[in-house]
């Protein structure tokens, strides 16, 4: 009877509180509220996964059985990664976020330390001993974020715009870092979650009423992966992306349009929701880079930065231009290791960097310093090493220059150039020097014949077996995170002093931990460009590696660790890649694909 | 049988009231009512004046705000944002936003709306821009960019003519634009901890400037006409790579203290001695001779010096 009575009062209490449900909620259309419900049922099953795995922990399992929970319990982070990091991008960090120590500039010394998959990856895939208390802190914080991530959850606004958004992003963090196994290192599962992935991303696409093809090329996409999944170094990620998943944002794309479901303007981003696919022309947003008002079209602002780029006026001595040190005709390097500094009869602290795709850096120099050309620009030319110049002597002496100032009124309106027009058009110039047209480009805008076999090795190598695509991400190849391309990564890699491989000694230059002092940046660098690498050797923030061929061993060999070094913090695994010799012939061949032949053209203004 | 009916109908009876008594409009003042959610704002929303999400763990920002457009204080302290939506430009009445301690890398240009806005709190988040809009704000009075990213400030910020307090400190600034002059009715200025070489000869055009912060930068000189600073009280430079001052300084009558420990400062200009009214000299960390010291104290004995 009892029992009864508590029936009838919960169904009254449900009838309410549903017609008060009725009553307050926003009218949804039917594939919101589906979007919604799946996300809400995954989350829920995410939560279940990771509280089961915690019970196991504490009923005494194995290490073997957590693995297993572990891989079950991402599957279903896998199913709403798209729309936790869309939407959640907080959540996201706490749950999958990579495994660095991070601190804000405020409190440098107070680190904060990462949590989530991770994390936790390490742990129970730890050789012995498992450190069970660790496992227990890690399960904690990732259950803490997963049900953060469910309680959330229920406030996210779908709309068919964003759904198709997200899911467009998580295509393209899958071809970057899903499938390179950048966010699952060691359980190396990354394959098979790709498939559910892709299932999960078939499902959503159901809910959209006409959208066989869509449906039909992620099924193909699922099948292909599937088909392979067992072998991760074998993979064919080329084909994977060009034949399959391109092709699959293509049609999103098409399906947005000829639906009429509007583009989500997205204008602090660096790719733009209305592209076709991640490789389109274009596609990477210049103007996310350049400062408010940079004028990125003005075609007599970058010939005034091209006149200024060569002229030896900008330094202190009149011996040194831009040019001088960045050479047009060597991709805009110097070719030395270090070049030499104007003060002191020294060398310089650091290599000269390659300008072709400068532009397309969240941050500019090897420490991370600076965010715009126009900053980078102030710097290099002030400092007394670089460039020495004093802006009131340059003003005074352009403004007498007639051919010069000829220039300058055709895109200035000054009758002075003044020290931000100077900046400012040598940062135009610089911005001109971005093409992505190698052949690897072109191969994934469908040109299959653009690289060689050997090259598509390469990259399959690089994506895959060889790990250098999870910190040099597509299509930068730089460590600018995908799919938002707006976080630079630092890392910590051990670089030696020379390429004496015998007696190597480690260099010793702080790197990022002059910037902030923060006790994980020391040693830590910038990850530069891989692109045009064939052509701006030598290599590192210091010059040390002359050829592909030693960079390659030197990642072979395990970076720093692998030399010998006592590296602490050293990011890059100290694990063997075990690449065999026409392996690395493969890698050196694919970096020769991603040589920008259009950026030498467009010097000609 | 017919107890647990009654009872039920008692129980329904109850609760139906509970609910209605839940959706009655609960009388609330929109002036001083504090929102702490965008839906319950959104029940107000011709009136809603102040909304606050502090430290609510939020990631983002529903794009619904937009329509809370007599909303005239923004509380969004403390949370996890890295963006706005662009529909927050239309809440035309703001005049207090603090976005302090998220994870902003830039603004939206649709800011531009926010035309009544006075106070706008941006510290601790990842800011190296402003949106072009932002220079449109003509009744700013207050803006804090301490604890972002900033290497130089676009010259728009001269169009802030009612800005009374400018806060940058903790940024990675290399250099100010000569725009800065401009802001003639500027009462405090802090660019404390950046890497600034010098300041412009233009901001000695801010007569009204009260209090000025340098420390921590690598500035070699100060402008030599500083001393058309009338209004300053204050000055800290400590922690720069000054050699000497400039003369003028001493034409600053209002000049209480002066915060110039570890520099390179051997000698002092000769017309510091007559700045009797400053009260407050400090001078550690420079190679200053003990005879000057001396001699200074003889001749400032109603100041503070320290050294």
């Amino acid at each position: 009877m009892k029992h009864k009575l508590k029936t009838k009062v919960l169904l009254i209490l449900a009838a309410v509180l549903s017609l008060a449900a009725g009553m307050s909620a926003v009218k949804k259309s039917e594939i919101e509220a589906k979007v919604a419900r799946f996300y809400r049922l995954n989350a829920d099953s995410l939560n279940t996964a990771v509280l089961h795995m915690k019970q196991h922990l504490a009923d005494g399992a194995m290490q073997e059985s957590l693995q297993e929970d572990f891989i079950q319990a991402r599957i279903y982070y896998k199913r709403i990664e798209a729309f936790v990091e869309y939407h959640l991008p907080e959540s996201a960090i706490k749950i999958n976020g990579a495994n660095l120590v991070e601190s804000e500039p405020s409190l440098p010394e107070e680190p904060i330390l990462p949590t989530g998959f991770q994390v936790l990856e390490e742990v129970v895939y730890a050789e012995e001993p498992f450190d069970r208390q660790a496992a227990k802190m890690e399960i904690d914080g990732l259950a803490f974020a997963c049900n953060r991530a469910r309680v959330l959850g229920a406030n996210i606004e779908f709309s068919e715009a964003n759904i198709l958004d997200a899911l467009k992003l998580n295509l393209y963090r899958l071809i970057t870092k899903g499938i390179s196994g950048f966010d699952a290192p060691v359980a190396l599962n990354s394959l098979p979650e790709a498939v559910v992935s892709l299932a999960a991303t078939q499902q959503v696409l159901n809910y959209f009423p006409q959208s066989g093809n869509m449906q039909a090329a992620t099924a193909a996409a699922l099948d292909y992966v599937q088909m392979h999944q067992d072998d991760f170094d074998g993979f064919d990620r080329a084909k994977f992306i060009a034949g399959y998943i391109n092709p699959l944002s293509v049609l999103v794309y098409d399906y947005q349009l000829e639906h009429k479901i509007p583009f989500i303007q997205a204008p602090n981003r660096a790719i733009p929701a209305n592209i076709p696919h991640l490789f389109s022309p274009g596609a990477i947003d210049l103007s996310f880079y350049a400062p408010a008002g940079a004028e990125l079209n003005n075609k007599e602002l970058a010939a005034l930065g091209k006149i200024l780029f060569e002229d030896k006026r900008l330094s202190v001595a009149n011996n040194r231009s831009c040019a001088t040190c960045h050479i047009p005709s060597k991709a805009f390097t110097d070719g030395l290791a270090l070049n030499e500094s104007l003060v002191g009869g020294k060398k310089l602290m650091r290599n000269t960097p390659s300008l072709i795709n400068a532009a397309y850096q969240p941050v500019q120099f090897s420490d991370s310093r600076i965010t715009f050309l126009e900053d980078q620009i102030h710097d290099v030319i002030a400092n007394p090493e670089e460039m020495g110049g004093r802006f009131e002597q340059i003003r005074a002496s352009l403004a007498k220059d007639k051919v010069f100032m000829k220039a300058y009124k055709a895109a200035f309106a000054g009758k002075k150039p003044a020290a931000d027009e100077v900046k400012k058009a040598l940062a135009a110039y610089v911005r001109t020097l971005s093409g992505f047209n190698s052949a690897f480009d072109r191969y994934m805008q469908g040109e299959q014949t653009a690289m060689t076999a050997e090259q598509i090795n390469g990259f399959n190598l690089f994506m895959g077996k060889a790990k250098c695509g999870t910190c040099h991400f597509m299509p930068t190849f730089t460590g600018a995170a995908p799919p938002y391309y707006e976080k630079m990564e630092s890392e910590v890699l051990g670089v030696p002093q020379s390429n004496d491989t015998l007696n190597p000694k480690m260099d010793t230059d702080p790197g990022k931990f002059q910037v902030y002092g923060m006790p994980h940046h020391l040693y830590s660098f910038k990850t530069a460009t891989v692109r045009n690498a064939a052509v701006t050797a030598p290599y590192m923030h210091n010059g040390a590696l002359k050829t592909l061929r030693e960079l390659i061993d030197f990642y072979n060999r395990g970076g720093g660790q692998g030399l010998g070094f006592e590296l602490e913090h050293q990011t890059l695994p100290g694990d063997l890649l075990h690449l065999t010799e026409q392996e690395k012939k493969n890698i050196e061949a694919f970096i020769g694909a991603l040589t920008d032949t259009v950026s030498y053209k467009k010097v000609q203004l | 049988m017919r107890l647990n009916i009654k009872m039920s109908a008692v129980i329904a009876f109850l609760l139906l009231k509970g609910y209605s008594a839940f959706t009655q409009e609960v009388k609330i003042d929109c002036k001083t009512h504090v929102f702490k959610t965008i839906p319950e704002a959104l029940a107000y929303k011709d009136c809603a004046q102040k909304l606050s999400m502090r430290v609510a763990k939020i990631e983002k920002v529903s794009d619904k705000i937009g329509a809370l457009t007599a909303i005239t204080y923004l509380d969004l302290k403390s949370n996890s944002l890295r963006e706005l939506p662009a529909s927050i430009g239309a809440l035309s009445k703001l005049e207090q936003v603090i976005l302090s301690e998220n994870h902003l890398k830039g603004l939206p240009e649709s800011i531009e709306g926010w035309l009544a806005l006075r106070f706008i709190q941006l510290d601790n988040n990842s800011l190296s821009d402003l949106p072009l809009g932002m220079f449109k704000l003509k009744n700013l009075n207050t803006l804090d960019l301490s604890w972002n990213n900033f290497s130089s400030l676009n010259p728009g910020v001269g169009k802030l003519k009612q800005l009374r307090i400018l806060d940058l400190n903790h940024n990675g600034l290399l250099v100010l634009p000569k725009e800065i002059g401009k802001l003639r009715g500027l009462e405090e200025m802090d660019l404390s901890f950046n890497k600034l070489k010098a300041i412009p000869e233009e901001m000695v055009r801010m007569s009204k400037l009260k209090r000025l912060a340098l420390a921590n930068n690598e500035i070699e000189q100060l402008p030599a006409n500083i001393g058309k600073l009338k209004s300053l009280k204050s000055i800290i430079v400590t922690n720069n790579r000054l050699k000497t001052l400039p003369e003028s300084i001493s034409i600053l009558k209002e000049l209480e203290s002066l915060y110039l420990s570890y520099n390179q400062i051997e000698k002092l200009p000769g017309s510091i001695y007559k700045m009797s009214h400053l009260r407050n000299l400090v001078l550690v960390g420079n190679p200053i001779s003990a005879a000057e010291i001396s001699a200074l104290k003889k001749a400032l004995p109603n100041t503070n010096i320290v050294f």
